[in-house]
């Protein structure tokens, strides 16, 4: 992959830098927060945010992809279909490219059926059911709902994992003082 | 950004170290919390004691224990493999996918599971058959 960075701000083109010279220049304050990033093999201009080598976690952002207002510079060789594999943007990254009507987001399907399985019954199977419900809001078109979908997937998981969790510690501590 | 693959490396070594305890059948591994506390019968009820019996090499009693996971570990461990693994390296290329109607109907029969595991006269689902 190329590692030739360009950065696009008020229509100035800058670059190419390498990945780190450009987070060095980020770090420094030398970016404006309305850049737009650039990488040969990119499909688009994208914000910063959204590049995933760069953003550690990416925003959420609902619903369609966004669409950057123009090509900053106008010369690159790329077409915008302006579908990030990152724009549903939660922790891992906008889940497979349904293209042309935005991003889906991720189900979490597998990591519900993983915490169900793994003992906490009655959060994972919260999780199962939401995550059961965002490809079918996704394929009709309701991408706010399928987001939100799979937000409450994403968090029941989560309190799933953190309550087996605590609670397990709670068991050992028990067991240890029980000893 | 690199912090995330060593999560990951950190937590493989740690599954590692964790079947060595539960292969080595250490006394200080906890209680099922929900078990304990409701009598109930979890879909995962008995896996850990189906991971010890697999890990002897004995399927017999690991299909006792908890013979739906079982059955599916080859697949949901090649799909959390593939899962953390994307978001570890940030390839969302690596993700698993969704497994589309057949993903959520196997989420279904799981939950179904769970319950029928509870009823009486199933008992034979239940970790050891008894």
């Amino acid at each position: 992959m190329s590692n030739e960075w360009y950065y696009a701000s008020g229509g100035a083109q800058q670059g190419p830098f390498g990945i780190d010279d450009l987070k060095a220049r980020h770090a420094a304050g030398q970016i404006p927060a309305d850049a737009l990033i650039w990488r040969e093999g990119m499909e688009n201009w994208v914000p910063w945010n959204q590049v995933p080598e760069l953003a550690a976690a990416p925003k959420l952002v609902t619903g369609a992809a966004p669409t950057p207002a123009a090509n900053p510079v106008g010369n690159q060789p790329y077409a915008p279909p302006a579908t990030n594999p990152y724009a549903g943007g939660m922790g891992i990254g906008g889940g497979l490219g349904a293209g042309g009507m935005g991003v889906k987001p991720p189900t979490y399907l597998w990591q519900s059926i993983a915490c169900t399985l793994l003992c906490c019954l009655p959060f994972g199977v919260v999780g199962i059911v939401y995550a059961a419900k965002v490809d079918g809001l996704a394929a009709s078109g309701n991408m706010v709902g399928a987001v939100e979908a799979s937000n409450k997937a994403k968090f029941w998981c989560w309190m799933s994992f953190g309550f087996g969790l605590i609670a397990t510690i709670g068991f050992v501590a028990l067991g240890a003082a029980g000893a | 950004m690199a912090l995330r693959k060593w999560l990951v490396i950190g937590l493989a070594l740690g599954a590692v170290g964790m079947a060595a305890l539960v292969r080595a059948n250490f006394r200080g591994l906890p209680p099922c919390p929900l078990h304990s506390t409701t009598g109930l019968y979890c879909p995962g009820c008995g896996v850990t004691r189906a991971t010890r019996a697999l890990l002897h090499g004995d399927l017999i009693t690991a299909l006792q224990m908890n013979a739906v996971a079982v059955i599916l570990m080859p697949l949901l461990g090649f799909v959390m493999i593939r899962e953390i693994a994307a978001w570890g390296w940030q390839r969302p290329e690596w993700r698993a996918g969704t497994g589309g109607r057949w993903g959520i109907g196997l989420g279904f029969a799981i939950i179904i599971y769970g319950i029928l595991r509870n009823l009486p006269g199933l008992d034979f689902l239940r970790p050891g058959g008894a």
